[in-house]
């Protein structure tokens, strides 16, 4: 009897876990577009959904197959991480080119095209060919 | 997302369950129960698909629909005509009750949540889904895209049957669909509560233990599924396979077992990384007990269990070592003064991990399971598998290794926890010792 006392108990706790977790990600769901904190990546919050606005419209523009060099703003308090993470989302939805970081020393040497998201790139080597939502495209010219 | 994808993603593990049927006459035992046997078949399926995959990528034949159909058709028809059917199954009498209900509604719940993208996993993004994207588009495993210097983050390491699936199923529609991939879950999730439920039948557990218990076990892996964000990553397949390798641990070890492990273990390989020694750890426990049993070395097991693993893990490893895509920082030296980092961090993954309710501290049960007789074959694998992710923790080169075992082992302890529960259950119940020391029959518990 104790025993399955015991593991109704159990039951009971971990369903109430799950509707914990339920109910969190329904109110997280509901409320993504003011998603802020401790959950910013996740599909359909802001800063992704930033991102694949600006890198979407690049998309259009670059040919498949290129390499593509990426810039965002650097990372702040609130969002540790915010630079490499907006990286790998540019690079998620570049899936045919190769998205490599503006920082990257290969950059300078096999990106034929830059994309800057939330900031510009000053830098003579390369020219900007399209106005980005918040940001820019840029084609890298080599001398 | 649309209707097509949706249809594309939920046909896969269908069309693979049913190419993995035509291997019924090694997958099926008797006594098993149909959801068992849909498990398995899905299991095998997808290890014919992955080997298929790879065989085109050998040959240099881009991936396409219409190849891929005629490969399924021919290898479905030829199974059919050459390959001997399967068991008719026992009359289990098993019903429908209330467990079974509320791991319905857990498996709904997360697959409708999932379907929104919300608790999509975050390597998702990072690697298992840009993979699959890239697989898709290039039509096979694009080798020199993940050797780039810069690609390191994609874990280019990694066994590829998670993005091979994304891919098929972008094929079979003519389209990548992220939110749609994530049904792949969602199976995956459906088949670990199948076959937790038949280890628990299997086990002998009564009634309100084997209704309490899916219940339980639904509950917990649920809260933890949309809570830590796991759609679209490949820790339910390891967390399938293990409790798909109940039953026939359960067993007295027999051909039929032999079969079974090995396609479960073939695919935790072809799944992910800590896959490949979850595969070793398997085949060398149903071996060693074959071995025990027989009183000689068990050529015959040996090589049934071995085959389809190597078939899996030798191209991997051919084509990782032959294209440098083996990270540095996956091992190194152990290095024993990281204790006491390892286990505060394990300890307060434990504590503070929310979405676990606690229920974390589970994937340490396999260490009070190698007591009872009857679960230790199952004990010894899930504590092996245990000992080797705290191997990564105490030699893998890191700056940070608080941060790195809290970012993952909520993950790996969850490949563990579901199968763990199921069988302190049935140790719990006095179901550990073998039938004939108790004396009645447990192989078939019915209603």
């Amino acid at each position: 009897m104790l025993k399955r006392l015991a593991l109704g108990l159990l039951t009971a706790w971990a369903a109430a876990g799950f509707l914990y977790e339920v109910n969190a990600a329904v109110a997280g769901y509901d409320g993504r577009a003011d998603a802020i904190g401790g959950v910013p990546w996740r599909l359909g919050a802001p800063e992704p959904v930033a991102v694949e606005r600006c890198v979407g419209a690049a998309r259009e523009t670059i040919p498949p197959g290129s390499a593509v060099a990426f810039t965002s703003p650097g990372d702040d308090p609130d969002h540790p991480d915010a630079a490499f993470k907006r990286w790998r989302w540019a690079a998620y939805l570049l899936p045919e080119d190769d998205v490599l970081q503006a920082s990257d020393p290969s950059a300078a040497r096999l990106a034929g095209y830059a994309i800057a998201c939330g900031t510009a790139i000053h830098d003579p080597r390369v020219e900007p060919i399209q106005r980005l939502p918040d940001g820019w495209l840029y084609r890298v010219t080599r001398p | 997302m649309n209707g097509g994808a949706l249809l594309a993603a939920a046909a896969l593990p269908v069309i693979l369950g049913l190419l993995g049927g035509r291997l019924a006459a090694g997958l099926a035992a008797p006594g098993d129960g149909a959801l068992y046997r849909a498990t398995v078949y899905v299991l095998g399926g997808a290890v014919v698909l992955h080997l298929v995959l790879t065989l085109l990528d050998f040959a240099g034949i881009p991936w396409s629909p219409l190849l891929l159909a005629a490969i399924g058709a021919a290898l479905y028809l030829l199974g059919w005509r050459f390959l001997p059917r399967g068991p008719e199954r026992a009359d289990l009498a098993v019903g429908f009750g209330w467990g079974d209900g509320v791991a319905l509604c857990v498996v709904a719940a997360f697959t409708a949540i999932a379907l929104t993208g919300w608790i999509t996993f975050g390597d998702f993004v990072f690697h298992w889904g840009l993979k699959g994207e890239r697989f898709y588009l290039m039509r096979g495993v694009d080798y020199a895209y993940l050797a780039r210097g810069w690609n390191w983050v994609l874990h280019p390491d990694y066994p590829n049957l998670l993005p091979e699936m994304y891919a098929t199923a972008a094929l079979l529609r003519g389209g990548f669909d992220a939110p749609a991939m994530v049904l792949e879950t969602c199976a995956f999730a459906a088949l670990t509560l199948a076959a937790v439920r038949e280890g628990l039948r299997q086990g002998g557990a009564d009634r309100f233990t084997r209704q309490t218990g899916l219940a339980l076990i639904a509950l917990v892996a649920g809260a933890f599924g949309i809570g830590y964000v796991t759609a679209g990553g490949a820790d339910w397949m390891l967390a399938l396979a293990l409790a798909a390798a109940m039953p026939p641990l359960l067993r007295p070890p027999d051909r039929t077992g032999d079969f079974q492990i090995a396609a479960i273990a073939a695919f935790a390989a072809a799944a992910k990384i800590e896959g490949v020694p979850l595969a070793a750890f398997l085949i060398l426990a149903q071996w060693a007990r074959r071995a025990w049993s027989e009183r000689r070395p068990a050529i015959g097991a040996a090589l049934r269990l071995g085959l389809p693993v190597a078939a899996v893990v030798l191209p991997w490893l051919g084509r990782a070592v032959h294209h440098h895509l083996l990270l540095p920082s996956n091992a190194g030296t152990v290095e024993m003064a990281r204790a006491r980092v390892v286990l505060a961090a394990v300890v307060e993954s434990i504590r503070d991990t929310g979405a676990w309710h606690g229920f974390l501290v589970a994937a340490f049960l396999p260490l009070l399971l190698l007591l009872p007789r009857r679960t230790r074959p199952f004990a010894i694998v899930a504590a092996l598998q245990l000992a080797f992710d705290l191997y990564i923790y105490f030699s893998a080169p890191m700056n940070d290794l608080r941060y790195f075992v809290l970012s993952n082992f909520a993950r790996l302890g969850f490949q563990l926890v579901p199968a763990s529960l199921a069988m302190a259950l049935l140790a719990r119940d006095g179901l550990a010792d073998p039938p004939a020391q108790r004396g009645v029959e447990t192989t078939i518990a019915r209603v």
